[in-house]
């Protein structure tokens, strides 16, 4: 005759599982003592789990160093913003060379004597002697300049063809979006940032980016978090390109806002938070969504509480099935 | 550049509560060597989990995938977190999770049904190949947990967290995954 199935078999798993603790513990293995069905249903569980553990793939050393240097490197090239291929890079490098060829042998078949007018520099960088350590590289249409420490004036004369100009400093990158301004770096920190004409926009590592403009100079201890400066004009953030945007204009309505914005960044930087800005379609983009994401959680670290709410709100709009849907509906509820 | 960047790192002893948060805040600041430090540390166990999860040939790929997401969201680590590898796992678990809604898990599936050679004789004894082929019939979500839980050992609660799914799903997937692969390896005798 069949035995009729033991009502007390769940316990098997919710035992295992650690869902059973304490007396009720105590209780079910004294059970499994005398069940035999709850008995075989634990041996099944077990020898199960510890196949799956013996036959788990074992370690491909090989692999895993492979895979490390192509991954070390691409997180490389994401970082510095170049191609993340190194053969991409090759390949560029090569027909840009054949290019030069090509444009040489024309020239040259054409019988023009005459001499390429000098490549005007369009950055100028002056440092009191000794004062600072800091180096530069033109690269792939960018111009970077790598300040280490000390103060350096920069006076940047770019039309919408010339490479970008970066500054690279320890903790962020500052881009040049038309201007003249001096940035001081001390102890690894980017201390001061002042700009006598147009703006700059200061991409802080792993954080915010601020978009400094004259008159606004941005301050900062070297032993606190950086804090915005006072009293500057509210600037729309714009995403780095070659071509500068026009001037920043500003408007005697913003002229009295407390404090810039603070624009969150992941990869790029985002406009400020606005209760005017209008959500996005929905989107399944995993990246969008983890810019999404990071700008939340950047908001409500500074305690940014409405704009931070709102984020959560068009995130959920944006991002239906988001793989944080549920996280943000909580930080939503929260705030 | 690239190449001056890179070092190797010696096998480290076990991580303490803060390693990783330092390692995280390293690689928010753009530190590739901090990233390589965390690879290090984690890269095996990823890769044993996606070898699993998804398929041998698309493991290599899910875990550099999962890296160079780290790269992009350190910044959002909670430093308070007394390790990385949930954190980590959940990354993967959501670019595995990407990966299937392109179908070519799919493909990739027939595929090795279909030269894995059909042996009627089945073994006594529950082969490597017998779980492979069993797993590989659970669904994804029920194979997920399975494996975060019997293989990596992590509780129903951080599984929970670490998929963005209630506690209740977790115990429910995992029961549902021992009854089939009870009843999947049952059949193949």
């Amino acid at each position: 005759m069949t035995q009729p199935p033991c009502p007390r078999t769940w316990e098997v798993e919710a035992a295992r599982d650690g869902r059973l603790t304490g007396d009720a513990l105590a209780q079910f293995e004294l059970h499994v003592t005398d069940c035999v069905q709850c008995a075989r249903e634990r041996t099944f569980i077990e020898r199960l789990g510890e196949r799956l553990r013996e036959t788990a793939p074992g370690d491909d050393d090989d692999a895993i160093v492979r895979l490390r240097a192509s991954t070390l490197e691409r997180a490389d090239a994401m970082l510095s913003g170049r191609s993340s291929s190194v053969t991409q890079l090759r390949w560029m490098a090569f027909a840009a060379a054949a290019l030069i060829a090509v444009l040489g042998i024309v020239r040259f078949t054409q019988h023009r004597d005459v001499a390429p007018p000098p490549v005007a520099s369009n950055v100028e960088v002056t440092a009191p002697a000794g004062a600072a350590r800091w180096s530069r590289v033109s690269i792939d249409g960018l111009d970077r300049v790598t300040l280490d420490d000390g103060t350096i004036s920069l006076a940047v004369r770019r039309k919408p063809q010339d490479p970008r100009v970066v500054v690279r400093v320890p903790d962020g990158e500052i881009e040049d979006v038309g201007t003249i301004f001096r940035v001081t770096v001390r102890r690894g920190h980017t201390t001061e940032i002042a700009v006598t004409a147009g703006s700059v926009v200061f991409h802080r590592n792993g954080g915010d980016s601020v978009a400094v403009v004259a008159g606004a100079p941005f301050v900062a201890a070297f032993d606190s978090t950086p804090a915005p400066a006072a009293a500057a004009p509210s600037v729309a953030a714009t995403t780095p390109s070659p071509i500068p945007p026009p001037p920043i204009e500003v408007s005697p309505k913003s002229a009295g806002s407390p404090a810039p914005s603070v624009i969150t960044s992941a990869p790029k930087p985002l406009p400020s938070a606005s209760a005017s800005a209008t959500s996005s379609p929905p989107s399944d983009d995993a990246s969008e969504e983890d810019s999404a994401y990071l700008r939340i959680v950047a908001l409500v670290r500074e305690g940014r509480t409405e704009e931070a709410r709102l984020a959560a709100k068009e995130y959920l709009v944006r991002f239906p099935n988001g793989f944080r849907h549920l996280e943000v509906e909580k930080i939503a509820k929260a705030l | 550049m690239t190449t001056a960047r890179l070092r190797l790192v010696a096998p480290a002893p076990a991580p303490t509560a803060n390693d990783d948060a330092r390692c995280m805040a390293a690689i928010a600041r753009g530190d590739i060597g901090a990233l390589g430090v965390l690879y290090d540390r984690y890269a095996p166990m990823l890769l044993r989990f996606a070898k699993r999860a998804a398929s041998v040939a698309d493991a290599e790929d899910i875990v550099q995938q999962t890296f160079l997401r780290v790269v992009r969201v350190a910044a959002a680590f909670d430093p308070s977190a007394p390790s990385a590898r949930p954190w980590l796992f959940a990354l993967a678990a959501r670019v595995l999770q990407e990966r299937r809604r392109s179908l070519h898990r799919f493909g990739a599936a027939l595929m090795r049904l279909s030269q894995q050679p059909h042996d009627t004789t089945a073994p006594p004894r529950v082969t490597r190949l017998d779980i492979d082929r069993a797993l590989d019939r659970l669904s994804h979500g029920k194979r997920v947990v399975l494996l975060l839980s019997e293989i990596e050992g992590f509780s129903g609660e951080e599984i929970a967290q670490m998929l963005h799914i209630p506690v209740g799903t977790v115990w429910t997937r995992l029961h549902h995954a021992r009854r089939e692969m009870r009843s999947i390896l049952e059949e193949e005798r």
